[in-house]
């Protein structure tokens, strides 16, 4: 049996008049692609920013390969992420916006960018602005953005916004890939059928509550 | 090393923003505009007596009031969207890390300080031109402006002081400026940056703002206790005694009360920022 790479126990986030997170306990086990299904307001975002250390924890605890966030590290250290719509510099090229991420980390040179970009079908040498792109074409940066590093987990919210059904089709069979590579992959998703075809797992969230489906 | 490079590069992602966002170039061209009402008529002066004017005009800036009161509301204008999480800084949150990033838009506020009042320096000599020398002396215009009434014929409205010629040399006193400047700056920045992100985004600019005014009011109520309340007002090196005869702020005070404030709102930051949730903000 593999490792759970993300284990959540008993997590609570409390605002001043809702609780989006309501004791959620959880394993996610490595190498799989696990979905979390739920109406918009269910909790899935607030769940991914407490993954990610954006938001800390009312109580209970999250920890990522073995690390507690919030504790023993402030973030996860080998993510990728799409949270909400990707956000980039306006007047800078697809290419122009993964240069500037990537020398925070600096783990990967210029062919890697390119190698990246090309694997989520845009084109490296372009020199069109991101404010020119297409909602399409911003979403498939935003997955570029998440896998440039080769993180071992990829937190996906919502990634195929925007995408007409090639560019779908084409994200499906990257995830698969990415899979088969032995990335842990959590995606949340209104799509039934993108459940249905990526999925291993699969958990629904109603009113800040968590349930196992499959 | 790799610390200092992902805070330095965070800083960076920031001020690349800069390109995209109209309310930096209307920032720039409100300074260009209104800092042309009181620098052209010292070149208008200097081309009318074919005198050429040394560039150290910088310091008189902020003896102005009203001047004084234009940059600082220039800082506010700059940082109002101070905690500054935009879409964009979760992807650069997940790689740098939440304290490194912290850290990094406290270099930002330190570095667009700087940058504001180089500018600002930068814009002060360009509006000389072509009259201008460079010469390590206050120059036969400025010295010309200070001892006698000769500006009021070109409306130059900008306050010439003998007092402050006799004090500084031109070198220091464009280094005292700029650091005041930029201490006055930077104070108003994390000041912003800390009370947006613990209470509210509106509040920072609306504190900031009223501390702006305070030096304002310090001119008209002339109460030397006021000084020592006012940071903005230290900005000025008219407003700092030099001469130990009065009962100014002195120059020592400033600097290191200005220091002390730095310091203390980037460890109120660092704490307020722990238990902070990190949600996108709309562009302001």
């Amino acid at each position: 049996m593999a490792e759970n790479v993300l284990i959540i126990q008993e997590a609570t986030k409390k605002f001043k008049n809702a609780v989006p997170l309501d004791k959620v306990s959880v394993s996610f086990e490595a190498g799989k692609i696990h979905g979390i299904i739920g109406r918009n307001g269910s909790g899935k975002t607030v769940l991914f920013k407490c993954i990610c250390g954006f938001m800390p924890l009312t109580s209970g605890l999250i920890s990522v390969d073995g690390k507690q966030i919030g504790k023993e590290i402030d973030v996860p250290h080998d993510i990728g992420i799409i949270i909400e719509a990707p956000g980039f510099l306006p007047n800078y090229s697809g290419y122009g916006n993964l240069k500037l991420l990537s020398q925070i980390r600096r783990k990967i040179d210029d062919t890697q960018i390119r190698d990246t970009l090309k694997r989520v079908g845009l084109d490296p040498e372009s020199k069109k602005w991101v404010s020119k792109y297409s909602l399409g074409m911003r979403q498939r940066l935003g997955i570029a953005q998440a896998i440039m590093e080769d993180p071992s987990l990829l937190i996906l919210d919502e990634p195929m916004n925007g995408l007409d059904n090639h560019g779908v089709e084409d994200v499906r069979q990257l995830l698969l890939k990415l899979k088969e590579e032995g990335k842990t992959i959590l995606i949340a998703s209104h799509s039934s059928e993108d459940i249905a075809m990526l999925c291993d797992t699969v958990c629904e969230m109603d009113a800040g509550i968590l349930t196992a489906i499959r | 090393m790799g610390k200092l490079i992902k805070i330095f590069s965070c800083s960076v992602q920031n001020l690349r923003k800069w390109s995209a966002n109209p309310r930096i170039y209307v920032l720039s061209l409100l300074l260009i505009v209104f800092l042309g009402d009181s620098i052209l008529p010292i070149a208008h002066f200097s081309s009318a007596v074919h005198v050429p004017a040394t560039p150290w005009v910088f310091p008189y800036l902020a003896l102005n009031q009203k001047v004084l009161l234009l940059l600082m509301l220039g800082i506010v204008l700059l940082f109002c969207d101070a905690p500054f999480i935009d879409a964009h800084q979760p992807y650069v949150i997940i790689r740098s890390g939440k304290r490194d990033w912290l850290l990094g838009q406290i270099v930002y506020i330190m570095l667009a300080s700087a940058l504001y009042f180089l500018f600002i320096a930068l814009i002060s000599v360009m509006m000389l031109l072509p009259n201008l020398t460079f010469s390590s002396e206050w120059g036969k215009i400025l010295g010309t402006l200070a001892l006698t009434d000769a500006g009021t014929q070109f409306n130059v409205a900008l306050p010439i002081s003998y007092q402050l010629q006799l004090t500084y040399t031109p070198i220091a006193a464009m280094a005292w400026s700029l650091l005041l400047n930029w201490l006055v700056g930077t104070f108003l920045g994390l000041l912003m940056f800390v009370l947006n992100m613990r209470l509210t985004r509106e509040l920072g600019a609306v504190v900031a703002a009223a501390l702006v005014f305070l030096q304002y009011f310090c001119f008209d109520a002339n109460g030397f206790f006021l000084w020592h309340l006012s940071p903005v007002s230290w900005a000025s090196l008219g407003n700092l005694d030099t001469t130990h005869t009065s009962a100014l702020p002195s120059l020592t005070y400033a600097v290191s009360v200005l220091i002390g404030l730095n310091l203390m709102l980037i460890l109120l930051a660092v704490l307020f920022f722990r238990k902070k949730n990190i949600d996108v903000l709309p562009p302001v």
